[in-house]
């Protein structure tokens, strides 16, 4: 130690012995790096090793993986078998089952498991039935996944579930339920030359999933965002106009960044298409449950103002038509703004009044769901 | 180009490389120059020819002033240069603000002025102060001109510095620039340091917070009163590490290639009055002001009326160099009354010279001074008077509002509490990471990591390259 440390300040005309100041670097480095594994794993989204499913032909999250999510909100998620949150073995429980299908709003990484709506449904259905109809509810939800992805998972989690009574298929974006919309998912719903629903087969690359389970034990997830930035990172050294450079903005994919607002006939039809092909899988009823992007707020005032509101009309048309429910989640979130001045969407940590649907959205998607059931479970629940 | 882009830092990599290994003074300079303008070039090509032409400009007038003998000719030479270098300026930054502004009157008179479209060339602000102080120092034969074109041409368009400051000034930098430098170990490792601490600045603090406090700024009125005090303060956080983290890195880079520039900032929020602020804030451009500006209107050589006036005018032309809009404007009207008052009124003397009365006399200076700079940064923020209000009134007199705190912004708030409580009470070593302590590899690279790691994914340019 004596020999590592014992350097020389150079202003007093020693010569510098650099051994100890490369061995104090080096230390620091490691130490930094060790300090950075500590904080990332407090403070930033850690990744989600996967496992692949040859039924599904898909990756989904591993089991007993914790994910923990941050960025918005502030979540922990454990992942069961067959990649559903919150319940460690869907095939295990007896009982029925709802099933609740969604993308990120359902698997709501933002928060911990109990928060999210089909564990909130659960919960209140146990107590507020009284036990007469023993009912579980679980999401089968994935970031990034559309409608029309549903029609090629159905058919696996309703034989996993065993015995589902009935499909809650949560909506946010009517672009989910629309043909020629750019995804980032597996399934690929086009127009051409007639409306047709494919399988994008996604070869898995395993190595990579061992190699993120790894990062993940040792703590350093952040090494692969890292990763991952880098690699999509585009190195440009070209002298350009500023409006040349303003042109290289890249343009985002997925139904999120596509907005429908006034529908037109052929997204009608897409839509009793998809809804077709749905029911073509679907061994129990499907209620479609749509979730209003409001309040919005502007630089004036908060509107209570659906963007997407002249597609509910016609979107309700075509349930009608196919024999599909619809609940519209538009007047809970009204009402439930009006009284409380809570936004159902949206965290402290991001946006106080957009993005994700928060515990209070969960809570009020949970009670109508609730209510449905209440409704109609004579007819739904086995005898 | 941006301090904050990799492609910046593998150039710069190539650039003390390149400065390792060529040990021929002028072949460095040319480089240097070289790849200054192509840093400067990289934002738009086609603004390089402005900034060419801008130190063709100044150098010819610089040759011709030591040349001139007659003071006629020389006051022609000077205000050639002001009226080239501000006449550009004027045009692309002004031009629309005035014709906006004057419009009713010229439509008056007949005239049917047209706004021009035209992009604001980056750094233009800075780099022609920097120009003028060479042309005017060279007026009052404080230096001589610069024989070298080359040497001139850097002393401008030297990259760190070119595009946000600090300005540097031709009497201290040019003869850094002539003689050879020195790179180092000592040198590469506080150009290091600094360099750290002003991507930390930037990236991790200011980046991380932009978001929130553009959106409360964005939509006045709309968010509860709590979140409106913890907007306007997360500005003053925003803009001095955006700003500040800018320098440090300008400053860091100069200092690993062997140049020394000056500090910029000096903790400016520790300020005790209004002068000391601006003795700690944006140093090179208000010690830039009272040279060029302030001195030149007399100062306070003229009697105290004039010496209000003066100190009016030059907030006011500071206020407006930094953008084009009535709000910074008046923000540098409230600065300059602020220096005013000051002047008239010294709530020292009513204290006792006791240690507590001290203490409770800079407290209380403290606190008015923080106050008043917090008043202006609604202003300088604000899309507008009409935002302006709306975001003072909901900040005296709220109505409802969203309710948005932040935690990340609530933490970077306090811990720059602490810093600066910790360096008022004149402890700072407790900071000091000096080159042979065991600590400072370790925090520095934890700095570098938080930077990496925790980068917000949304792009944001540096606050003071709209100037």
């Amino acid at each position: 130690m004596k020999i590592l440390f014992n350097f020389k300040h150079p202003s007093r005309g020693h010569k510098i012995d650099f051994r100890p100041i490369a061995a104090m670097w080096l230390i620091g480095f490691v130490l930094s790096f060790a300090a950075i594994c500590l904080i990332s794993y407090l403070f930033h989204d850690s990744i989600e090793p996967s496992d692949w499913n040859e039924q599904l032909k898909k990756l989904i999250p591993r089991e007993n993986i914790t994910l923990r999510h941050r960025s918005e909100g502030w979540g922990d998620s454990r992942f069961g078998k067959y990649g559903i949150c919150g319940i460690d073995d869907l095939a295990k429980y007896r009982c029925p089952k709802i099933l609740i299908w969604g993308d990120s709003y359902v698997q709501a990484l933002q928060m911990d498991d109990k928060y999210k709506m089909a564990q909130v449904f659960t919960r209140n259905w146990k107590s507020e039935d009284g036990g007469r109809h023993e009912l579980l509810a679980a999401s089968i939800a994935f970031g990034g996944t559309n409608i029309a992805d549903y029609y090629f998972m159905m058919p696996y989690y309703q034989k996993t579930a065993g015995n589902p009574i009935c499909n809650f298929i949560f909506l946010h974006s009517f672009a989910d339920v629309s043909a020629d919309v750019p995804g980032i998912s597996n399934a690929v719903f086009s127009s051409k030359p007639e409306f047709n629903l494919k399988f994008n087969y996604i070869e898995p690359v395993m190595w990579k999933q061992d190699l993120i389970q790894q990062m993940s034990n040792l703590g350093m997830d952040f090494l692969w965002f890292l990763y991952k930035d880098i690699n999509s990172y585009e190195l440009n050294f070209r002298l350009e106009t500023f409006e040349q450079k303003k042109g290289h903005k890249k343009v985002e994919k997925g139904s999120k960044f596509f907005e429908i607002k006034k529908p037109n006939a052929k997204m009608v039809e897409s839509w009793d298409f998809l809804m077709k092909k749905l029911k073509e899988v679907s061994t129990v009823p499907i209620v479609f449950v749509y979730c209003p992007d409001l309040p919005q707020v502007t630089k004036d005032e908060t509107i209570l103002d659906d963007s997407q509101k002249d597609s509910v009309p016609e979107f309700r048309k075509i349930c009608k038509k196919n024999n599909i429910d619809l609940i519209d989640m538009t007047p809970d979130f009204t009402d439930f703004y009006k009284s409380t001045h809570i936004f159902p969407r949206g965290f402290q940590n991001s946006w106080p009044y957009g993005g994700h649907i928060n515990r209070y959205g969960h809570v009020l998607t949970s009670k109508a769901i609730q209510n449905y059931m209440e409704e109609h479970i004579d007819a739904l629940y086995p005898d | 180009m941006l301090f904050t882009q990799i492609e910046f830092f593998i150039l710069f990599a190539g650039v003390i490389i390149f400065l390792l290994l060529v040990k021929n003074h002028r072949a460095q300079k040319i480089f240097l120059l070289l790849f200054s303008y192509y840093f400067y070039a990289y934002w738009d090509w086609r603004f390089l020819f402005l900034l060419l032409g801008s130190t063709c400009i100044d150098y010819t007038i610089g040759i011709a002033l030591e040349k001139s003998k007659s003071p006629v000719e020389r006051k022609f030479l000077i205000v050639a240069s002001l009226i080239t270098n501000l006449g550009v300026l004027c045009l692309f930054k002004y031009f629309n603000f005035f014709i906006d502004n004057l419009r009713p009157i010229l439509e008056s008179f007949g005239f049917r002025p047209t706004n021009l479209s035209l992009i604001l060339p980056i750094g233009i602000s800075f780099y022609t102060f920097q120009s003028l102080s060479y042309t005017i120092d060279v007026y009052r034969r404080t230096i001589k001109p610069c024989k070298d074109f080359f040497d001139l041409a850097l002393c401008i368009a030297f990259f760190p510095q070119l595009v946000a400051g600090p300005i540097v000034r031709a009497s201290y930098f040019m003869p850094q620039i002539r003689r050879p430098r020195e790179m180092t170990l000592l040198n590469a490792y506080y150009g290091f340091r600094l360099v750290v601490y002003g991507l930390f600045k930037k990236v991790f603090i200011a980046d991380n917070i932009a978001m929130f406090v553009d959106d409360v700024f964005g939509k006045p009125g709309m968010y509860s009163c709590t979140t409106t005090w913890l907007a306007v303060l997360a500005y003053a956080v925003q803009i001095y590490c955006d700003f500040s983290g800018y320098s440090d890195m300008a400053i860091g880079m100069a200092r690993i290639m062997g140049y020394k520039f000056r500090m910029n900032f000096n903790l400016p929020y520790i300020s005790s009055n209004m002068s000391e602020f601006w003795q700690r804030w944006h140093i090179s451009l208000s010690s830039w002001l009272r040279d060029y500006l302030y001195i030149s209107l007399g100062g306070n050589r003229l009697g105290t009326v004039r010496t209000y006036v003066n100190l009016m005018l030059t907030m006011l032309l500071g206020g407006l160099w930094h953008g084009a809009a009535w709000t910074f404007i008046l923000w540098g009207a409230l600065h300059g009354a602020a220096l005013a008052v000051q002047r008239i009124f010294s709530f020292k003397r009513l204290f006792a010279e006791t240690k507590a009365s001290q203490f409770a006399s800079s407290t209380l200076g403290w606190a008015l001074t923080f106050f008043a700079v917090l008043i202006g940064w609604v202003f300088f923020r604000s899309q507008g008077f009409t935002a302006s209000f709306l975001t003072l009134r909901q900040m005296f007199f709220p109505s409802e509002g969203i309710i948005w705190y932040h935690p990340f912004v609530i933490g970077v708030i306090i811990a720059m509490f602490i810093f600066h409580l910790v360096h008022a009470l004149e402890h700072e070593k407790i900071f000091h990471l000096g080159p042979f302590q065991l600590r400072s590899p370790a925090i520095l690279f934890t700095m570098l990591w938080l930077i990496i790691v925790f980068h917000p994914k949304t792009f944001n340019p540096f606050i003071y390259f709209q100037f």
